[in-house]
């Protein structure tokens, strides 16, 4: 009996396809808006929800898929996006080379702190990320000269039309839930999973534990550069506010809400904590405190997220869960 | 009968306490060992340092000839030294076949390769029933039992089992005992550190005792536990 109810609760299988089909109606569903006549501002609204979806899916592959907690998925945004502004800036290499530099620039450094500190168990990672992140807003803050610092440098618009950003990105998060889902799919998916679950077993066994970390690690770091790079040339000024802690607290939100080690779950946290905070913004200041609140009852109340509470009801009600949990209980009970 | 094992001098010290003092022993192609002694006489942190979780202070492992001692855990592993734990060690996140597959893919094999032969270990061990079910929803003994079919997707060349047959249902300890058994006749090699003496005098031809990190007797099983010093050491000296 214990079986069948823990079978009832379980949460959604991180490699669901269904997860991805949902996901990719949500997105085929913000397709026509602009069409339909969504306006400018809800447009960037989708737009700035898409970008923290990215942020917050790659972040996922690392917390929620092989348990790596990173303080930096705001801090490589930034670095990605500095680094085609620089470029652009000061040796006029178009964004379309630009963009791809800087997710290979935040991939390399990533790749670099990762075998620096995933050798190590602990929080060295967390430690560290926390302070390359501030390192790197604080390098950028007073390199004014390079940087300009608070003020930002303007890079060039990819598009003239908002809405080819919105399917810009739509794209992009389409495509990143499609490679995420590819790859959980592939030995190295199951690696993943595995050292989330347990890495000492998964060491025992065979699985080079350092290497797919740093592997997710990196992967994740160039991911959030790419993102950043995007972001920048659709906000067409890069300021060391992409970078700041407080966004990877949003991101991390996000996935909180949405469903850690879910492939839908950092969508719809994304869209559901940006949106949200559109009608929070009366609330000024205040509307800082509610997303921590929110996270905390989550954490306390729902861990499994929005997306994982769904996936549970879900079970429950198709009953195939039940179904594998009475098998097994018939098995038992045989000879 | 070739050493496929050698372990010399090997030492593990905990601050100051000598956890392992100087072990020796060799164990030769398609032998099964059984490991005996006390609690905290250094069976399991020999086992660790053997797969690599733990780095010895002294001392030389030997794989086939090939020193291992200090080398990666997952080196270890794939070089054909696996290791099963006391405490069961599955993923309970992951349904028992992503399990089988997740320990087959990592030790080389390809994807039919590796879910024909999970299903064949599954079906070895009485668990294809289970197969799609998540390792968290398998009772204590069957996740056990998924452990140690997560050693043998790929044959390795020498099993480290510790406690296998510890807090598990009868019939399932039959099953394992019935493979080891099995799968030893045709030549594989084990380590069995185990304090259930029926199960290691019946599969085990020969023992090695370890007593306060040291090696107390080493040799045929009925000879070795009839030393007055193996039965103090696990009796007392006031038995």
């Amino acid at each position: 009996m214990a079986s069948r109810v823990s079978s009832l609760r379980r949460p959604a299988a991180p490699t669901s396809r269904t997860q991805l089909l949902v996901a990719l109606a949500i997105l085929a569903a913000l397709a026509p808006l602009p069409s339909l006549g969504l306006e400018i501002y809800w447009q960037g609204v989708v737009i700035t929800s898409l970008y923290y979806a990215l942020l917050a899916s790659n972040w996922n592959l690392l917390a929620g898929y092989t348990g790596l907690f990173s303080l930096a998925p705001a801090g490589f945004a930034m670095l990605g996006a500095y680094v085609t502004a620089l470029l652009w800036t000061y040796a006029g290499v178009e964004p379309w080379l630009g963009i791809p530099a800087g997710a290979i620039v935040c991939a390399i450094v990533g790749l670099v702190i990762g075998v620096l500190t995933l050798r190590l168990s602990g929080p060295y990672l967390a430690l560290t990320t926390l302070a390359l992140a501030e390192i790197l807003r604080v390098i950028v803050l007073n390199s004014f000269d390079i940087t300009r610092g608070e003020i930002g440098l303007q890079v060039p618009a990819l598009f003239a039309h908002q809405s080819s950003y919105y399917y810009m990105f739509l794209v992009a998060v389409g495509g990143f839930l499609i490679g995420l889902h590819w790859l959980l799919g592939q030995p190295c998916g199951l690696y993943l999973r595995a050292i989330r679950n347990d890495e000492t077993g998964a060491r025992a066994r065979g699985v080079r534990t350092v290497f797919w970390k740093v592997f997710a690690f990196s992967v994740s770091s160039g991911l959030s550069g790419l993102a950043g790079a995007l972001f920048a040339h659709y906000v067409i000024i890069v300021s060391p506010s992409i970078g700041h802690l407080l966004v990877t607290g949003l991101v991390m939100s996000m996935v909180v809400l949405g469903g850690m080690g879910t492939l839908l779950g950092p969508l719809v946290g994304a869209l559901l904590v940006n949106v949200s905070s559109e009608y929070l913004r009366a609330a000024g200041d205040y509307q800082h405190i509610v997303f921590p609140i929110v996270v905390i009852l989550f954490a306390r109340f729902c861990r499994e997220g929005l997306v994982g509470r769904a996936a549970m009801i879900f079970n429950a009600r198709v009953g195939t869960q039940a179904r594998s949990g009475a098998k097994a209980t018939e098995v038992l009970a045989s000879p | 009968m070739s050493a496929l094992i050698a372990v010399e001098n090997l030492t593990k010290r905990f601050g100051s306490l000598v956890a392992v003092d100087g072990v020796s022993f060799t164990i030769g192609d398609g032998e099964l060992v059984g490991f005996l002694g006390p609690n905290g006489s250094g069976k399991t942190t020999v086992l660790n340092m053997m797969s690599g979780l733990l780095r010895p202070d002294a001392g030389r492992i030997a794989l086939d000839g090939t020193d291992v001692g200090g080398m990666a855990a997952d080196s270890i592993a794939r070089a054909g030294m696996i290791r099963m734990f006391q405490l069961t060690r599955v993923y309970t996140e992951m349904t028992v076949i992503e399990n089988l597959l997740t320990a087959g893919f990592a030790l080389g094999l390809g994807k039919r390769e590796a879910t024909e032969r999970a299903d064949e270990v599954l079906d070895d061990l009485k668990l294809l029933a289970y197969r799609e079910a998540f390792a968290s929803d398998l009772s204590g003994g069957q996740q056990k039992l998924l452990e140690f079919a997560c050693c043998f997707m790929k044959a390795p060349k020498i099993a480290l089992l510790d406690e296998p047959f510890a807090a598990i249902h009868p019939t399932m300890r039959q099953v394992l005992a019935d493979y080891v058994r099995r799968t030893n006749a045709a030549g594989q090699a084990y380590i069995l550190v185990s304090h259930d003496m029926p199960i290691v005098i019946d599969l085990c031809p020969r023992v090695v005792c370890l007593a306060a990190g040291s090696v107390l007797a080493d040799g045929p099983t009925d000879q070795v536990l009839r030393e007055p010093a193996v039965i103090e050491a696990y009796l007392g000296p006031n038995h």
